[in-house]
């Protein structure tokens, strides 16, 4: 097997390469960090930090090497281990501080912590509580320098434990068959948390490049200019357009994991051995040897460092905490006209005001110089399911150059549901994009290219594949723009086929829309007609948020009125189906043009329902249920996921808690799948989710009072 | 060998007994005949005599206990004998003698419902036919809440409603499932008492068989309320009807008296006026007869409210007269004109129908001679009054007189009343009516 290695300069080389700024600059650099984890670690012990933090103490070379061959412009994913890239990359050490103390000046407001520091302006696309937690949205936003041509590189920071870890291998899998301009930076440091990297890794770190086609090379950690020379060949070779790279920089941290890291794993002695090689002292011993250094002047730009510290700290302590009534603010990107609306944010149980008259979303009047507005009249051309949706993802691509498509079999396949058919012919490969079988590094792609100034549009063959990319989803692209003090906006849309009737059984047919209701930062729509099916997509196009774009599969062949501009169906607002005076039916998705068979054949009983359809899981209209349950006094909740835990229940105890209680004649009723996987056997399967029949007898029972 | 004295039996439909006092303890010496101990029927207190010589050794029921017929209350040992304890009857479980009437065993058996379950609201705790319904509708919505004490089973919109209209919903039945209140029933409630006018239904097309129909009227609004409220006092209360013949020559005089001295603007004082007064003043001194019958309860009312049944388009109202026995004859008659005009025009409020604890009917003015009218519930009694015709009587002095008599019935709720208290009251009714200086 050969390993590639780097091309790298020999040290004099290095020393000459960079100006005696650039080197006095690098010094500052790491005494700075030095200083300001010692005094985090400070900090700590005397109890100002809330939770716990994870020091670089004696892998200073590694961030400063690695970085100053970026230039301004470029990106870096980081790690829980931040601190270091942070400020190595140029963020506020005052704000850096702040936010340890969990300060309103902070880095990200208070909200995110020493795991989550980010400065997207300057390039830091956070640092990460997960272990390989920023390997995808690096590959993305890789993916965004490479078609929006911006020249940059991005590097992506990581540790010896993330290279177990599936993340690592699909997004150097990606970014190699892409060719994307993505500097992979593994900072060996010996150990996971305890698991020391020998045991967890039967090969060098370095030798894993080959089997993802990329150059490898294991270079010393402790020496700052051995990491720059490698660092600078691979973003040079990034630069060129001829792909990633795979840097193992062997290095060491002082102190344990974290603050309550007994460190049973290593002996004092080997402790001892690692610092007595350390980084600063050499690069000092260094610099003073070539004369490009004095003792006097080294020991002042250490001095310098402590200072910046002292006074990041005095300026942490003098700062204020945020307010509690911060609390909601910047989960969801808002539009500028909706932010003094409290109605929408998040969840209220107090109905929100109706939509009439609020503003269009920006990015939709923005791209759309000619657009038919809100919820139009539908007009006389019928298109199905998938064609409404297919000419949402046209339209927005069609007038905005940054929309891409990806997922897997949606290229020249046209998708397992034929929903993408046309669109490569029509926008080519870059655009629209297909995958190897990676979900987690799919959503990671995506959160990463929307975070950077792509608009993606992810999609996951099936609802049930959307399980092996949840990390991705709901640790890093729900929360990034909370995490990071609101700081940062992540546009993408996640399109999943849903739902079951197809005799795909257990493992293609789930309904798992719920389970995203349920995690703050993501909004989650659900349309039930060829018209939603457009509006709606463009409106989460539109929406500078993560959105859950839940598709029932037995509803991409079913026609409806569609019209021809593109326009939005506002996200959050349901649709009254059927009027009714007698029991109100609400549903979304497949359970919608269900209960209205199951209202046309009660009308012939002189039962009249009225039928919701909620369109939107989260936010949901509540206000409009509870109008229609203070007119009938009778409410029926169907929903095709299972009924325990089901969404039904959030529903019928918002009505029950909301002014309409005072109107029930009868207790609430659900309908919801059975506790059962999807069974293979067609009867079988049909007696797993509520169907027309189901919904009738329910909405029936509760018209006569029977119930 | 133990000898058991056992709850005999007095009389034919006796099916168990009280125990009064025990004449004699644990441990006394008893002959045969003594008496041992006092127990108490339906109707009488008796001896009961030993049945043998020996000792007292063990006594099972307390004072207090009702004990079944022929079951153990004591043994008798022979002297120096000492007998194995059995469980005193007043720890163990009651074993109750499973009665139900033949009707409530059939409904119980074609259910399949094990008698011993269904709590007995007859006769010494005889299971009647309404007791297997209940338990059934109890079966049927289990979970459900049930009415008790002062928790009913409404939804909220029922609770609403009600609040709004003023309605107490115990006196809300309800149709939804498990007797549940829906807000449809307190508006019918509301309605009823407010006197709503119910459309005839138009005339539909006659059955295939039976006589031809002229029209058919669905229940709604006061017809319903009355046919409900009718039945269940049919059904719940046992009634029975005492009556008497009154002289009204005196009560008649007075209501000359006071339509010949009529002044402008006093209202007109009629004698159902009149027999509200008395009716007032005789309730006074028969306080169990101004009672009801509430949550299985005798209640006596210490307001004496006296409702007049009138006749309305649709059928009849009830407004009361509240605190009548402190209302003057004048003051009366004001009010019976007022809630009788607002009743007939359908202006009655809620606060003019309730409250009442006694009711008069009087049937005279449509040439009826007598009749018996049904008990009002919650109420225990009602009286119907018929016209007061010129009838034969016996004079004072042997020979015959005419007189004008009047036909007073009084239905009673014999779970509140006896016959004898009935009676009694319409004794001083009649004295009252009939020398109406006694109601000054």
């Amino acid at each position: 097997m050969t390993t590639h290695t780097l091309e790298t300069t020999p040290p004099s080389a290095a020393l000459s390469a960079l100006s005696p700024e650039a080197l006095l600059k690098m010094l500052y650099t790491m005494q700075l960090i030095r200083a300001f984890e010692e005094a985090a670690e400070q900090q700590y012990f005397a109890g100002k930090v809330h939770g716990t933090m994870h020091l670089y103490i004696g892998q200073e070379a590694s961030a400063v090497g690695c970085i100053t061959a970026l230039q301004p412009g470029d990106q870096i994913t980081s790690t829980h281990r931040g601190h270091g890239h942070a400020i190595a990359i140029g963020q506020d050490v005052r704000e850096m501080m702040a936010e340890l103390l969990a300060k309103r000046t902070g880095v990200c407001r208070g909200f995110g912590g020493s795991m989550h520091m980010a400065d997207v302006k300057l390039g830091n696309l956070g640092a990460n509580g997960i272990v390989a937690g920023g390997m995808g949205s690096a590959v993305g936003a890789a993916l965004s320098a490479h078609l929006l041509k911006t020249g940059r590189v991005v590097m992506c920071f990581f540790g010896d434990g993330a290279v177990s870890n599936g993340n690592f291998h699909e997004t150097l899998n990606m970014a190699s068959i892409w060719k994307l301009p993505v500097v992979f930076v593994c900072e060996n440091n010996q150990y996971a948390m305890s698991m020391p990297a020998k045991q967890a890794i039967p090969v060098r770190v370095a030798d894993r490049a080959a089997a993802y086609a990329m150059p490898g090379e294991q270079v010393d950690g402790m020496d700052v200019l051995a990491v720059y020379r490698a660092a600078k060949a691979a973003v040079d070779r990034a630069r060129a357009g001829q792909g990633p790279s795979l840097i193992e920089v062997v290095t060491y941290r002082y102190k344990g994991h974290s603050r309550s890291d007994k460190q049973v794993y290593r002996s004092k002695e080997e402790v001892q051995a690692w610092q007595a090689r350390d980084p600063i002292a050499r690069f000092e011993a260094l610099l003073i040897e070539h004369g490009l250094l004095t003792r006097a002047q080294a020991d002042d730009i250490r001095n310098r460092a402590v200072k910046a510290i002292e006074e990041a700290v005095a300026f942490a302590d003098a700062s204020p905490e945020p307010d509690p009534s911060e609390l909601l603010n910047e989960v969801y990107y808002e539009e500028p006209a909706n932010r003094t609306d409290p109605a929408m944010r998040g969840i209220m149980l107090g109905s929100p005001a109706p939509f009439n008259g609020r503003p269009l979303p920006t990015w939709f009047t923005r791209t759309f110089a000619q657009h038919a507005g809100s919820e139009p009249p539908p007009g006389e051309r019928e298109l199905t399911g998938s064609e409404a949706i297919r000419e949402a993802m046209a339209q927005a691509m069609e007038a905005a150059p940054n929309v891409i498509l990806i997922g897997e079999d949606i290229g020249k396949y046209g998708g397992a549901f034929g929903v993408t058919l046309g669109l490569y012919d029509r926008f080519g490969p870059e655009r629209v994009r297909d995958t190897p079988i990676s979900e987690n590094a799919i959503a990671g792609v995506a959160f990463g290219a929307g975070m950077t100034g792509l608009v993606p549009i992810a999609e996951f063959q099936f609802q049930d594949f959307v399980t092996l990319a949840m990390e991705q989803l709901v640790l890093q692209a729900a929360k990034v723009r909370y995490m990071f003090g609101g700081r940062t906006i992540c546009q993408m849309v996640v399109r999943l086929p849903a739902g079951s009737g197809t005799g795909a059984a257990a493992q293609h047919s789930e309904s798992l829309e719920s389970w995203f209701v349920n995690v703050p930062g993501l909004k989650v729509v659900m349309p039930s007609t060829p018209y939603d099916m457009k509006g709606l997509l463009l409106a989460a196009i539109a929406d500078q948020n993560p959105i859950i774009f839940v598709e029932n599969k037995l509803l991409y062949k079913a026609k409806g009125p569609v019209p021809e501009l593109p326009y939005i169906v506002p996200i959050g607002k349901a649709a009254v189906r059927r009027a009714g005076q007698h029991v109100t039916i609400v549903g979304a998705g497949i359970t919608v043009p269900r209960a209205l068979e199951a209202a046309a054949q009660l009308a012939g009983e002189g039962i009249e329902c009225e039928v919701i359809d909620l369109r939107t899981l989260k936010p949901y209209d509540l206000h409009t249920i509870v109008q229609s349950v203070k007119k009938t006094g009778r409410l029926l909740v169907a929903h095709e996921a299972p009924l325990i835990g089901g969404y039904g229940a959030e529903i019928a105890a918002a009505i029950a808690q909301s002014e309409a209680f005072a109107y029930l004649e009868a207790p609430i009723l659900r309908l919801g799948g059975a506790d059962v996987p999807i069974p293979y056997n067609r009867t079988l399967e049909r007696a797993a989710t509520p169907q027309v029949e189901d919904i009738a007898a329910a909405a029936r029972k509760l018209a006569r009072l029977q119930v | 060998m133990a000898i058991p004295i056992i709850m005999p039996k007095f009389e034919m439909a006796q099916e168990s007994g009280t125990i009064v006092r025990w004449l004699k303890q644990v441990g006394d010496p008893v002959h045969k005949g003594e008496a041992i101990l006092e127990v108490e029927t339906d109707k009488i207190t008796m001896e009961v005599e030993s049945p043998a010589d020996g000792v007292l050794a063990q006594v099972l029921a307390e004072p207090g206990a009702r004990v079944p017929i022929g079951q153990p209350i004591a043994y008798l040992a022979a002297a120096g004998e000492a007998i194995a304890p059995t469980p005193s009857l007043a720890n163990a479980p009651a074993e109750r003698a499973v009665k139900a009437t033949p009707i409530a065993q059939k409904l119980a058996d074609e259910h399949g419902i094990d008698l011993s379950q269904v709590p007995g609201t007859g006769r010494d705790g005889q299971i009647t036919r309404q007791d297997v319904e209940a338990f059934i509708a109890k079966q049927r919505s289990a979970g459900r809440a049930e009415v008790s004490g002062d928790k009913v089973a409404a939804v909220p919109a029922a609770r609403r409603l009600a609040g709004e209209l003023g309605v107490a919903l115990a006196q809300v039945s309800g149709s939804g499932p498990g007797g549940r209140i829906q807000s449809a029933d307190v508006a019918r409630v509301a309605e009823a008492q407010v006197a709503i006018q119910a459309a005839p239904a138009p005339a539909s097309p006659s059955a295939e068989r039976g006589p031809a129909v002229r029209q058919r009227i669905p229940l709604s609004g006061m017809r319903r309320t009355i046919a409900q409220r009718m039945s269940q006092s049919t059904r719940e209360a046992p009634q029975f009807n005492v009556s008497v013949d009154v002289d009204m020559s005196r009560a008649l005089a007075i209501v000359e008296d006071w339509r010949a001295t009529q002044a402008e603007g006093q209202p007109k004082v009629t004698l159902t006026a009149l027999l509200v007064k008395a009716c007032a003043w005789a309730l006074r001194g028969h306080p169990a007869l101004n009672a009801g019958f509430e949550d299985e309860m005798i209640v006596e009312w210490s307001d004496i409210n006296i409702g007049v049944a009138v006749t309305v388009d649709e059928g009849l109202i009830v407004p009361v007269i509240h605190h009548a026995d402190r209302l003057s004859l004048l003051e009366v008659a004001a009010r019976l004109n007022d809630v009788a005009q607002r009743g007939r025009e359908g202006r009655l409020t809620l606060a003019d129908v309730q409250g009442g604890t006694f009711t008069i009917s009087n049937l005279g003015m449509f040439a009826v001679d007598r009749f018996t009218a049904i008990v009002n519930p919650p109420q225990a009694a009602i009286l119907a009054v018929g016209r007061a015709t010129k009838r034969v009587v016996p004079a004072d002095d042997g020979q015959t007189r005419i007189a004008p008599m009047a036909t007073f019935t009084v239905s009673a709720d014999h779970r509140v009343v006896d016959g004898a208290q009935v009676g009694r009251f319409l004794s001083d009714l009649q004295r009252g009516l009939e020398r109406p200086g006694l109601l000054l």
